[in-house]
């Protein structure tokens, strides 16, 4: 499995590059009153309208840090691809893994390589992980000595039961 | 594998999409061949004939033997009726209509379609086949039929019977495709062949040459019949096949690749072709071009026998190319008008033209939803490119002056594309309302009436989204029409109508919007017999009933759960229905109108947008946020400035509304829905410290609370005033406050709050992502010009999010709506007006007065250094108003004083019983029945009422009682003089004059006094403070008297005494007013007897 990697504070945060789309400096989007917090608003990428999710929020990290202006304009979004979009490259995948319809991002931090994983490696999460919560990990793989938590993105993004 | 089986999916689908379309045409054609019997134009029966073929060949081909035995059958039924030996009586249009019923369901689930009985329908049908008339000799019949499946064992079976051993082909036996042939202008080929020596070849060499051949005309015979079975034995021998084409020798020649001397030409016999041409001028006897019609059917056979070589010999095909360009491959699966395309250009020897009645051969491709989707999207996004270009371009253009044309020439193109490509998803509505003639027709039989449908517009296109939502509200209005509207025949004939009902469904194109129109001359819809079920049901009060217009009455159909039938039919009268379908066609952004008359007839319209992709919108912001607001149900955007704010902003029972030309008009502010945080200025990161507009409400609601309360006022006015100064100071110059969008849901309107209305624009229309789905407040989102995207508002769900119960205000709306029936509410005084000797002009009302009297100067006394006036033997103390209310200083000099006689004064004596006092003027000028805008602050003095405008002058209006106190005539009465202070009492009158006027004489009594401009501000008030008294008009917009003195009654307050006035007094007016619990009721203004009403009220305590 090749990995996208990237950094939201001290997590090192991976998700399958198969899923992603594109990613980009994030830039002004229009919020959605009325939403959940961790939606952070609207994007237009060349005529698609994508849902952007706060990554730091929807784990449930609390610091207001990422409100400032500042901060989010060094940050990255990830752009996932749409099921329809994985369909075409792997049907399998799509549906274990990509239950979601519509255009959607990530915020996060950082971006660092794209590393390839032997899908052996990759190990349940530890009881111990810190900054995310488990249902929100694929699994995590040792990483010289850091550890890469891979996301299961439907997770976080609430669509798991479109699936079941 | 998988391919193969992918492959046949993928067939099979284009032969139900086929199947589909042909059950499409069919269904019409059979309704017109019953209403026309055997009068039917044969081009609609020959079309009938080809398409149930069509599905016959192709469902053979797959091995549906069920579709293929009952379209078979059909067929053949069909096929007599157009060669007129069973006449197409109702019975057989039954017959036939339902066994196009089962045709559908099979086709509809070919999965299933074998486990379809269809038995009942085949079984009716033959007897009809067997009963009537000789059926002519089946192998005659068969072959034109049965030729086209390539299903090779059928013909092979069939064929024998008929053909000559020899290899010459005697046309004699084939006498009825010999009449088609030459009808059609075909012509007979003996294709000789040679089969391979190889007996395994053998099979697949006669086929695949069959298979063309077939391809382009029909296998009539074939000598010898080679099967599957006896192939081998045919190995390296010669065999002839007949075919019958519209082809030349030369063209067949280069289709089958075969030397030219194989082909030969077969004559047609002089005997069979002069009956052929006989045959042919009767049919056509009164079609026009009488070739056209008759070359079509050449396409019944051709394209049904196409898929064939194209799934069995693909390579076959690759190397002989089609006769034609665009043959069967290029072709997307065909519609109807691609076949009389081909029939067109295949029957070259006739003209090609269509007839009148065909549609316009047009060339047509199937693309996916999807894809125009895509193209729709980025079409869109072509046009947010070119305006970024034109707004940079702009400021290039001095440096680069050739850079202008370019962009004009981009903005062109870009237009017209979008144009374009928003037409492609558009759809004739004829899609939908060719269903209606079969409905029409079950309805009309099941409920034994006569109906003849009309339909008018079906070219009219809208889009396909529309399209698709359109089915099921016109199904259920078109029962509904059927059901209740037209009577039945005996009914119709004895009111003079005709028999049959007569219903219209059109569709035109009005106002940039499509309407779809529904009418009929049935039994009309009784308004008043709605109003009597909709109180039964109570889904209105029986007062509502009684304002209600015609108009609303006839809307009451759309509520939920009323159902007008008299009893309840498995057609309809469940009431679910009319609800759904205004549900319905506003969910598309439409909306339905309804007129009836009774005994006349009803129409329903429906006024539906072209398009739902692209609509026109309002782009406001509220917050820092902007949002489009779709323009389909904003009625009209109103700007509160600071000035208007506190004549425009009220509240009924806690809700904000906006006076609206007297219509109450409850508010939203959408930041506030929304909870969004109002930043200003824009961008500076503060939190607004400006009030949120409820804060501004609250403050208002004080401020009404002292205007009400004078005693509070001052004090109020004190903290109030410096916020105002500042909202004035941080809006712009002009103190603007907010823009009301006033909106109009399912015929209730309200207004939303926004801080700024920036833009008109054609937005394009984007989904909503899912994962804002449980969010009510949007639609849908879209790209704003400079790329941002914007949620689009969703009026109904700002509405259910605000909360906003219209029970209390849409009842003020509606009784509201008009200004005219308001301005009639609104009481008019009959007032005189009068000049002083300083040339004020003052007005005083006339029931206040009991005579004016001409007196002349030498009539005035000087009685102790008072004027009096000696009149009709009676002395009477003269009183000059201007005088008394220290007044003279603003006159005008005597202005008006040349024009009358120096020498003459007028007396007017108010109606005070026992005072012997005149008021003094020089002289009238006019007696006026009108609305008084009464002014108490312009103009103020104690005596005085206040002031008002008439004719663009200041009318003065004196309190006639005050002013004779001020001249110290003590009045009289008794009651005068009595004091009610301590008292507290509501004054309600929506006539400001007379509020003013009925408070000022019972502030002068001692009483305090709160004000109520209708009955239901008055109920609000009661709940908040405890009066003593409430004194009422009775005519009052919202909430009236009686209304009002009802409702108290059930209220804790209910033993408050309340009196009622009025302008004109009667007995029944007086009985009314004490059934309602008024305790009196008395003529406004007479001060008198209003203070001894109260007088008596207050003894009897």
């Amino acid at each position: 499995m090749i990995v996208s990697t990237f950094t939201l504070g001290e997590l090192y945060l991976g998700i399958d590059i198969i899923l992603v789309r594109e990613i980009n400096r994030s830039m002004e989007c229009t919020p959605v009153p009325g939403a959940h917090d961790y939606i952070r608003g609207m994007l237009n990428i060349r005529g698609r309208v994508i849902s952007l999710f706060d990554l730091k929020r929807r784990l449930g990290w609390s610091e207001s840090l990422d409100t400032d202006n500042n901060t989010r304009h060094k940050q990255y979004n990830v752009i996932m691809k749409t099921r329809e979009e994985v369909m075409n490259i792997d049907r399998d995948m799509a549906e274990l893994r990509c239950p979601w319809q519509d255009p959607v991002g990530l915020v996060v931090d950082q971006l660092g390589d794209v590393r390839d994983i032997v899908d052996d490696n990759v190990q349940p999460p530890p009881a111990n992980l810190r900054g995310i919560s488990v249902d929100f990990v694929h699994g995590v793989v040792e990483f010289e000595k850091n550890l890469l938590v891979i996301l299961n993105v439907a997770a976080v993004l609430g669509v798991e039961d479109l699936n079941a | 594998m998988t391919d193969e089986a992918d492959e046949n999916d993928e067939l099979l689908g284009m032969f139900v999409q086929e199947a589909v379309e042909h059950l499409e045409t069919i269904e019409p054609d059979l309704l017109t061949l019953e209403e026309n019997g055997s009068d039917t134009d044969p081009e609609i029966i020959n079309r009938l004939f080809r398409g149930v073929h069509s599905i016959k060949g192709s469902a053979g081909f797959f091995g549906l033997t069920n579709i293929s035995r009952l379209s078979h059958i059909m067929e053949n039924l069909l096929g007599k009726v157009r060669e007129q030996t069973v006449e197409p009586n109702p019975a057989v249009t039954d017959a036939l209509l339902s066994g196009l019923d089962r045709l559908q369901a099979m086709i509809d689930d070919v999965a299933e379609s074998e486990t379809v009985d269809a038995s009942e329908q085949m079984a009716i049908i033959d007897a009809l086949l067997g009963g009537d008339g000789p059926p002519i000799a089946k192998p005659a019949e068969a072959p034109p039929a049965d030729a086209a499946p390539a299903a090779d064992a059928a013909p092979a079976a069939e064929t024998p019977a008929t053909t000559p051993t020899d290899g010459a082909f005697d046309l004699h036996n084939h006498t009825d495709i010999v009449k088609d042939a030459v009808a059609r202008g075909m012509h007979f080929f003996s294709v000789n062949m040679s089969l391979p020596a190889g007996a395994e070849d053998v099979l697949h060499y006669y086929t695949k040459h069959k298979s063309l051949l077939e391809s382009v005309g029909t296998v009539t015979a074939s000598n010898p019949t080679i099967t599957e079975a006896n192939a081998g034995g045919y190995a390296g021998k010669a065999v002839s096949v007949l075919v019958c084409t519209v082809l030349e020798a030369d063209l067949l020649q280069s289709l089958i690749q075969l030397p030219i001397e194989q082909i030969q030409d077969v004559p047609i016999p002089d005997d069979l072709s002069q009956a052929a041409a006989e045959a042919v001028a009767e049919v056509v006897a009164e079609a026009a071009p009488a070739t056209a019609p008759v070359a079509e059917p050449a396409a019944a056979v051709a394209p049904a026998a196409a898929p064939p070589p194209e799934e069995t010999a693909p390579e076959e095909e690759v190397e002989a190319p089609p006769p034609e360009p665009g043959g069967p491959r290029l072709m997307m699966p065909e519609t109807k008008q691609q076949k009389s395309k081909n029939s067109g250009t295949k029957s070259s020897s006739g003209p090609k033209g269509a007839k009148g009645s065909h549609p316009a051969v047009e060339e047509t491709l199937r693309v996916s939803v999807s894809l125009l989707d895509e193209l729709i999207n980025n079409a869109g996004e072509l046009v947010l490119a070119r305006n970024q270009i034109a707004r940079a371009s702009a400021e290039m253009v001095s440096q680069f002056p050739h850079i202008s044309p370019l962009v004009q020439n981009l903005d062109s193109i870009t237009s017209r594309i979008q144009e374009k490509v928003m037409q492609a998803r558009m759809q004739p509505v004829s899609v939908v309302f060719n269903k209606f003639p079969r409905i029409v027709r079950d309805l009309a039989r099941k409920l034994k009436k006569k109906i003849d449908l009309e339909i008018r517009g079906g070219d009219v296109d809208l889009d396909k989204s529309v399209i698709e939502h359109l089915s099921d509200p016109l199904t259920h209005m078109i029962r509904n029409v059927a059901d209740h509207a037209i009577e039945i025949p005996q009914d119709r004939v004895r009111i003079g109508k005709a028999e049959a009902g007569q219903v219209e469904l059109a569709a035109y194109h009005e106002n940039g919007m499509v309407n779809i129109s529904l009418s009929d001359d049935g039994a009309g819809i009784d308004s008043e017999r709605i109003k009597l079920k909709a109180l039964e049901k109570g889904s209105i009060t029986e007062r509502q009933a009684d304002n209600m217009s015609e108009e609303d009455a006839l809307n009451l159909i759309f509520a939920p759960g009323l159902s007008m039938a008299k009893k309840v039919s498995d057609v309809s009268g469940r009431g679910v229905g009319m609800d759904v379908v205004r549900t319905n066609i506003e969910k598309l952004g439409g909306t339905v109108q309804i007129e009836s008359k009774v005994g006349k007839g009803t129409r329903i319209i429906l006024k539906l947008p072209l398009t739902l992709a692209i609509i026109p919108a309002m782009i406001v912001s509220s917050g820092e946020q902007r949002f489009a607001i779709p323009e389909i149900g904003l009625v009209e955007i109103v700007r509160v400035t600071e000035a208007d704010r506190t004549n425009q902003f009220e509240t009924v029972g806690n809700a904000p509304v906006l006076r609206l030309r007297n219509m109450l008009l409850p508010l939203v502010d959408l930041a506030n829905v929304l909870s969004i945080q109002r930043m200003w200025p824009p961008n500076s990161g503060d939190e607004d410290r400006r009030e949120r507009l409820s804060d501004r409400r609250a403050s208002r609601q004080k401020a009404e609370a002292a205007l009400l309360n004078p005693k509070k006022k001052q004090k109020i006015n004190d903290d109030d005033n410096p916020n105002r100064r500042d909202t004035n100071d941080r809006r712009d110059p002009a103190g603007l406050v907010a823009y009301v969008m006033v909106l109009n849901v399912g015929g209730n309107e309200f207004g939303m709050v926004v801080d700024e209305v920036l833009d008109s624009e054609e937005i394009v229309v984007k989904p909503l992502p899912s994962f804002f789905k449980d969010n009510t407040c949007f639609s849908a989102t879209t790209i704003l010009g400079d790329g941002t995207v914007s949620l689009i508002i969703d009026y109904a769900g700002v509405m259910e999010q605000a909360n906003i119960n219209f029970t209390n205000t849409e009842k003020a709306a509606r009784l509201d709506l008009d200004d005219e029936r308001r301005a009639a509410l609104r009481e008019r005084q009959n007032i005189i007006l009068l000049e002083t000797g300083s040339g004020l002009l003052m007005g005083i009302v006339h029931s206040m007065v009991r005579r004016v009297e001409k007196i002349s100067l030498d009539l005035m006394e000087n009685i102790g250094g008072l004027p009096y006036v000696r009149y009709d033997g009676r002395t009477f103390r003269a009183i000059y108003p201007d005088q008394v209310l220290g007044l003279e200083g603003m006159g005008f000099g005597g202005g008006g004083g040349g024009e009358g006689d120096e020498n003459d004064l007028c007396m007017v004596v108010p109606n005070i019983p026992d005072l012997q006092a005149g008021l003094i003027f020089s002289r009238i000028i006019d007696t006026r029945e009108t609305q008084i805008d009464l002014d108490c602050q312009a103009i103020q003095a104690e005596g005085l009422f206040g002031s008002a405008q008439i004719d663009d002058r200041v009318v003065l209006f004196p309190d006639v009682n005050a002013v004779f106190d001020l001249a110290g005539i003590s009045t009289p009465h008794p009651v005068m003089n009595m004091d009610f202070s301590g008292l507290r009492v509501l004054v309600v009158d929506d006539t400001p004059f007379l509020r003013v006027l009925t408070s000022s004489y019972l502030r002068g009594a001692g009483f305090t006094i709160d004000q109520a401009e209708d009955g239901n501000m008055a109920l609000n008030m009661l709940k908040i403070n405890e009066y003593d008294l409430l004194i009422s008009d009775l005519k009052m917009p919202i909430m009236d008297g009686f209304e009002l003195a009802t409702e108290i009654g059930t209220t804790p307050q209910g033993q408050i005494p309340m009196i009622a006035t009025t302008s004109s007094i009667s007995a029944q007016l007086e009985q009314q007013c004490g059934k309602a619990g008024f305790v009196s009721c008395v003529p406004a203004m007479d001060k008198i007897r209003l203070l001894s009403v109260i007088a008596s009220l207050q003894r009897s305590r």
